[in-house]
């Protein structure tokens, strides 16, 4: 049964990877032809497969990856099955730093100021938090949860004043409403660029430390206990979850209750064996964008973003969980 | 010692991290060559004086109307004269409609008060279908616009002292709606009480008003005049024609619509003149907009509704937005953008790749258009009309 279901899943997946590579106004043959002159040198024209679809299934893969995986590693380390990176105010500080942005139109100027902005911001707001959350050289999940929660708050109001204030700015406002909604179209190998050496840092230290997550998952003392620095190990891994979620909230905008709900679904995986779990987040994260997008290229609704669905799928998803479980727990398993 | 030794290591592990995604930004974005081709500024096909004058339009749609007058006399003539020389298609206003302008642009340039008065008297009385009494407004009467289109009319009929209040974003563009200094409150920033001081005979709102200020209106017994629907050229000079009646001006705004008619007509002719001298054509010309993605224009709009005009390309199955590959397998031959910021938007386009794949772009047919006039639906929707003919006709960004 759990061979049928992952050769489904691969199925599934390997269908969704052909639509983001194939699907396109382009005939595939003009596609091919410009592919081979591109490979043997003697064309440097565009390309609709290399320069447009390759980077976007990328992206998607990456960043789905990444999403995945700070959410999955934030749950752990607050011991929260409800803990996103929007609670120690990361994705609050990026969206902030990407408004400014587009506020004064960096972004046309200098095309990696967005990417930028959201990295740089997510690091910023780790730092202030991680910073005022400390006293006698600890640092309590409490306290972080608390300042992170109140930072956020302020920044999300002050977001919202500049957005009130500007609000005769129907460009402006025009703008930021499509990068709330979160978009893969506006994927090229710039956002690759700026995107993948932050994922490749963030995932791999997450890789490094599968283990350690794991046994914070079961609480600190327990940790603690098994040998692990818990601040320390602690803080490298919220930089971890700052460079993942700036990355991609960089490259494909907000992209709602993802991070919050992919940890579940890995960790409902048939057979997941719980050291497993970010490699799974890894895979299921990538995987899983990238069949939304597919889906949404054949469904061709075009009124929808790839955020908008996320967060209706994941929405919808997630009260399902909590009603499976609830009746799981009245049955007495 | 373990603690310099934890350290150390701990410096060479995000020593390396740093070094990893700075040597990865390095190679990706410094040093990498130029696109093959700079964006190059628009270049004229071929020159045009057929066109008429841009800032005498501007002027008379912006209430003056002695250029009015001049212009509607002007095209006419220029109309006749093309007619003349065999050009077919070519569009005029009746002769009777033209004099009656003709005559209305006299009365308001020469007329004593007492004469403008009674014909606008006469003009008013029509208007009351359903034999309510006619309430005609006292001179000096305040009224609020709460919106651009509402504001842009009212500044055409009246003077600025009889506007309490306009949007704010007005104010930042002088050189569209001159005279909003001297109003003096803006209808976004809910100062509700001075709006009473100033006693408004009625409020122009639309469907999107926010709902605290129709409240505070209906409160203070200010009556609302909505004016939700203006998606098209007629619509627009309906409500111009009602806006203008409702602040007792029917005379200003039978004028500027029927102008708005002519102007249509003018830059119509000036483009069919164009086309019997041999002018370029373009067969897939491409209209878009960009803000975090390329998109063309909702068909509900007034862009919408000019670039259909023209035979802009429509947005197929209803999807407005443009991915790079849209626009290069469309390959459109002129390529017009419509922006706010023209140089940005410029060094934007020029770092594309895909961009330097399309014909506009090889044979330099790309033209800049001002953002703020092709989404505007008030009466200057005649320069957003002429600023795409102008492009069509190879004219300069």
């Amino acid at each position: 049964m759990r061979k049928y279901g992952l050769l489904l899943a691969a199925t599934v997946f390997a269908m969704s990877c052909l639509v983001e590579c194939g699907c396109g106004p382009t005939e595939w043959h003009d596609v091919w032809q410009g592919m081979r002159e591109r490979i043997a040198g003697t064309s440097h024209s565009w390309n609709a497969f290399l320069d447009l679809r390759l980077p976007r299934l990328i992206g998607l893969l990456v960043g789905g990856a990444a999403l995945s995986v700070a959410g999955g590693v934030t749950q752990n380390l607050f011991h929260n099955p409800l803990a996103s990176p929007c609670i120690l105010g990361i994705t609050a500080a990026s969206s902030l730093f990407v408004v400014v942005v587009l506020l004064m139109g960096w972004h046309l100027v200098c095309p990696y100021a967005i990417p930028a902005a959201a990295v740089g911001g997510g690091l910023c707001m780790l730092c202030v938090v991680y910073r005022l959350a400390r006293s006698q050289d600890r640092v309590s999940v409490n306290q972080l949860i608390l300042t992170g929660i109140a930072i956020s708050t302020a920044l999300v109001a002050l977001q919202g004043a500049i957005v009130y204030a500007l609000r005769d700015e129907w460009h402006l406002i025009q703008t930021i409403t499509e990068w709330e909604a979160g978009s893969v179209d506006a994927i090229s190998w710039r956002q690759v660029h700026m995107l993948l050496p932050l994922a490749i840092v963030g995932l791999s230290g997450c890789l490094y430390y599968r283990r350690e997550i794991f046994l914070m998952g079961l609480g600190e003392e327990e940790a603690m206990n098994l040998g692990v620095d818990v601040q320390r190990i602690r803080w490298r891994l919220f930089l971890h979850v700052a460079l993942l979620t700036g990355a991609a909230i960089a490259s494909l905008g907000i992209i709602a209750f993802f991070s919050l709900v992919m940890p579940h679904i890995a960790r409902r995986l048939p057979g997941h064996p719980a050291k497993a779990f970010v490699p799974s987040c890894l895979v299921l994260g990538g995987g899983m964008l990238t069949v939304m997008d597919a889906l949404l290229r054949i469904s061709g609704v075009h009124s929808l973003s790839i955020g908008n669905v996320s967060a209706i799928v994941g929405g919808v998803f997630f009260l399902a969980l909590l009603i499976r479980q609830r009746r799981f727990v009245a049955v007495g398993g | 010692m373990l603690q310099r030794k934890r350290l150390i290591r701990a410096c060479v592990a995000y020593g390396c991290c740093i070094v990893f995604i700075g040597l990865w930004w390095w190679l990706a974005f410094f040093g990498t060559t130029p696109p093959s081709t700079p964006l190059p500024r628009f270049a004229a096909v071929k020159p045009h004086v057929a066109l008429p004058d841009r800032a005498l339009l501007s002027k008379a749609l912006q209430g003056d109307f002695a250029v009015i007058g001049r212009l509607l006399e002007r095209w006419d003539r220029e109309a006749e004269r093309a007619a003349k020389r065999g050009i077919t298609g070519l569009r005029r206003l009746p002769r009777e409609t033209l004099l009656a302008a003709e005559k209305d642009c006299m009365l308001l340039l020469h007329g004593s008060e007492d004469e403008i008065a009674e014909a606008t008297k006469e003009r008013l009385c029509p208007v009351q279908d359903d034999s309510t009494s006619c309430v005609f407004p006292s001179v000096g009467s305040r009224y609020i616009a709460q919106t651009y289109s509402a504001a842009t009319f009212l500044l055409a009929c009246l003077p600025p002292e009889q506007i309490v209040a306009i949007p704010t974003g007005m104010r930042c563009h002088p050189d569209l709606y001159p005279g909003c200094d001297a109003i003096p409150c803006d209808a976004d920033v809910k100062d509700f009480e001075r709006w009473a001081l100033y006693e408004p005979r009625v409020a122009f709102v639309a469907g999107y008003s926010h709902p605290t200020t129709l409240a505070a209106l209906k409160v203070q017994e200010v009556p609302l005049f909505d004016l939700s629907k203006l998606c098209n050229i007629e619509e627009i000079q309906s409500a111009l024609r009602r806006v203008s009646t409702v602040v007792g001006k029917p005379l200003q705004g039978d004028l500027l619509a029927t102008f708005m008619t002519a102007a249509m007509m003018a830059i119509d002719n000036a483009y069919a003149v164009h086309l019997y001298e041999g002018g370029q054509v373009f067969e897939r010309p491409l209209y878009m907009s960009y803000f975090s993605t390329f998109s063309l224009p909702a068909a509900d709009t007034v862009a919408g509704e000019l670039t259909r005009r023209l035979g802009f390309r429509a947005c197929p199955d209803g999807r407005r937005e443009l991915s790079p590959e849209d626009i290069v397998a469309y390959n459109p031959d002129l390529l017009v953008v419509s922006c706010a910021e023209l140089e940005a938007m410029q060094k934007m386009l020029s770092r594309e790749p895909a961009f330097q794949e399309i014909e506009a772009v090889k044979k330099q047919h790309v033209c800049y258009v001002d953002e703020r006039l092709q989404n505007s639906p008030t009466q200057l929707l005649i320069l957003a009309y002429y600023d795409l003919v102008d492009a069509c006709m190879g004219g300069p960004s």
